[in-house]
């Protein structure tokens, strides 16, 4: 333990270490005219402004749209994408049916949708939620039927002869035994929320960080290009680490280390 | 061959068991469609009862079946033919008069122990102070003390065995099925285990029919003894157990009387290991 904890303090530094080197390397390259910073800034100049954005609050209003499509399409889509799942894998004969359909719409870039859902829902919140919803759909559509679908029999077996309902089993063993499988695809899910709200706001809008994105590039203001997406990078971070604390609680009942 | 049994040994038989019968299998038949035009007959005419209170076990050759007749007798699997009678009730449905314990340990691996234990009561929708006490005296019985929160990746496979059984035992069956309990189980853990089942059943008298291919193991716990035959099972014969109880079984295995009951029916036995193994 000891050994593994120096290591990735050592690992860490190097880390830290590589990226003020080429960080530096930028920096020392854009002060002496050896890139254009026209279109590649710098960063102190990104840093300066980025912090400016946060002590002007100008980014919050545009933090609360993109979130929001997020958080909503985010959990919509997961709800959608488990609730499918288990009704198809109850009833099969649905199953046959539409389970070849769901793999067929899979094959859709959800991104060219983009377009459409614009279209029909306008620009506000409302396209970017679904364009989130749909990306989230799929993956937790296919998490959750594996999970439902390699639930051991014998402990259903089991819980059923002590008398369990099917309510029961479905509450008691089935949810619980998928969850591994739900939370794997809730992670890479809670990444495709965010960017289908971003690219939702690429394709037009009038709030949201993708929006400061699009409309400082068509500016030409690259710092600002830059500092958003250092926001952006920031925020993926906290929702990545907020799920990781989320399945180490959910699933502590699974040995350490898989 | 039957086994015929003497007068003296039919008496303390009886003497220790009430004489009335809380399970019966009647006539029972079973088989299954393999693949087209091709049945495969599992089980014929199988006839048993089972007085309250009593320690039955039932041996046969690996694959003849066992576990066939136990899902059955559990109502888990509709028979062919043939009927089993729970206190002269017709069963016909998973009941939880009936408490099964199988080989592979069947403990819900988000729970911990203590969770596990409170399973079937919270199934019953026993109150959760209630459901709580019940399970921490069990846990205590089963010298699981300290192992309440402990997840079952946690526990050892014998502590996980004890669980498994104080959770059937939570909710008070009638009736308990063990299908080869330990069979997954070192040799010292089984006899550790084997030598606790015979302590719940000396307190509880539970009646119990414990399903092995280990004669040895039969004998050390069981009332009486059925011999099945390899496949299609039928009845093959039945030994009374005389031996004494409390039984110990670290040292009953060395009871002359213990090697000469062993013998005796292992001759009867090899035909049908040897027939299964054809």
């Amino acid at each position: 333990m000891h050994i593994i904890n120096k290591q990735s303090i050592m690992i860490n530094l190097w880390r830290i270490f590589l990226l003020l080197i080429v960080l530096s390397i930028w920096e020392i390259s854009a002060r002496n005219g050896l890139v254009d910073t026209f279109f590649l800034s710098q960063p102190t100049v990104i840093i300066k402004d980025f912090v400016t954005l946060f002590f002007s609050g100008e980014i919050f209003p545009h933090m609360k749209v993109t979130l929001q499509a997020t958080f909503i399409g985010l959990g919509l889509g997961s709800l959608l994408g488990i609730a499918a799942a288990f009704f198809l894998v109850k009833y099969k004969f649905a199953e046959r049916i539409f389970d070849p359909i769901i793999v067929a719409l899979h094959g859709i870039p959800k991104i060219a949708l983009g377009p459409l859902f614009i279209l029909w829902f306008g620009l506000g919140i409302k396209s970017k939620i679904f364009l989130a919803l749909i990306a989230v759909f799929f993956i937790m559509y296919f998490n959750a039927y594996g999970g439902f679908k390699s639930v051991e029999p014998r402990l259903i077996n089991a819980v059923r002869l002590m008398g369990a309902s099917q309510f029961h089993i479905t509450t008691k063993v089935l949810l619980p035994s998928s969850l591994p499988w739900i939370l794997t695809g809730f992670r890479a899910a809670v990444g495709l929320a965010f960017l289908g709200a971003i690219i939702g706001e690429f394709m037009g809008s009038t709030a949201g960080l993708g929006y400061i994105v699009q409309y400082a590039g068509h500016m030409y203001n690259i710092t600002r290009v830059f500092s958003t997406i250092l926001v952006m990078t920031f925020l993926m971070m906290f929702l990545n680490e907020g799920v990781k604390l989320l399945e180490k609680n959910v699933l502590r009942w699974r040995p350490q280390g898989s | 061959m039957v086994a015929v049994s003497t007068p003296e040994q039919i008496l303390s038989i009886q003497d220790r068991n009430t004489g009335k019968n809380k399970f019966l299998v009647q006539n029972l038949s079973h088989s299954f469609n393999a693949a087209k035009d091709k049945t495969v007959e599992v089980l014929r005419n199988i006839n048993i009862s089972v007085e309250e209170h009593e320690f039955l076990a039932i041996v046969g050759p690996s694959g003849c079946g066992k576990s066939t007749l136990l899902n059955i007798m559990s109502g888990l699997l509709k028979p062919t033919q043939g009927q089993i009678l729970l206190d002269g009730e017709l069963l016909k449905d998973i009941t939880t008069r009936i408490g099964y314990i199988s080989q592979t340990d069947s403990l819900l691996p988000w729970r911990t122990a203590i969770a596990n234990v409170e399973l079937g009561l919270e199934l019953r929708d026993v109150p959760k102070k209630e459901r709580k006490n019940i399970a921490l005296k069990l846990i205590k019985q089963a010298d699981l003390n300290g192992f309440e929160k402990s997840y079952p990746y946690e526990l050892s496979g014998g502590m996980k065995k004890r669980v498994d059984i104080i959770r059937i035992l939570a909710v008070e069956p009638e009736v308990i099925f063990m299908d080869e309990p330990f069979g997954a189980l070192d040799v010292f853990t089984r006899e550790m285990l084997q030598d606790y089942i015979l302590s719940l059943w000396q307190k509880t008298r539970k009646t119990i029919i414990f399903v092995t291919h280990d004669l040895g193991e039969a004998i050390t716990l069981a009332d009486r003894v059925i011999i099945m035959t390899a496949r299609p099972a039928t009845i093959k014969s039945e030994y009374p157990i005389p031996l004494p109880r409390p039984r110990s079984p670290l040292d009953i295995r060395f009871d002359p009387k213990f090697i000469k009951i062993h013998k005796r029916i292992w001759y009867d036995l090899k035909e049908e290991v040897q027939k299964s193994g054809e």
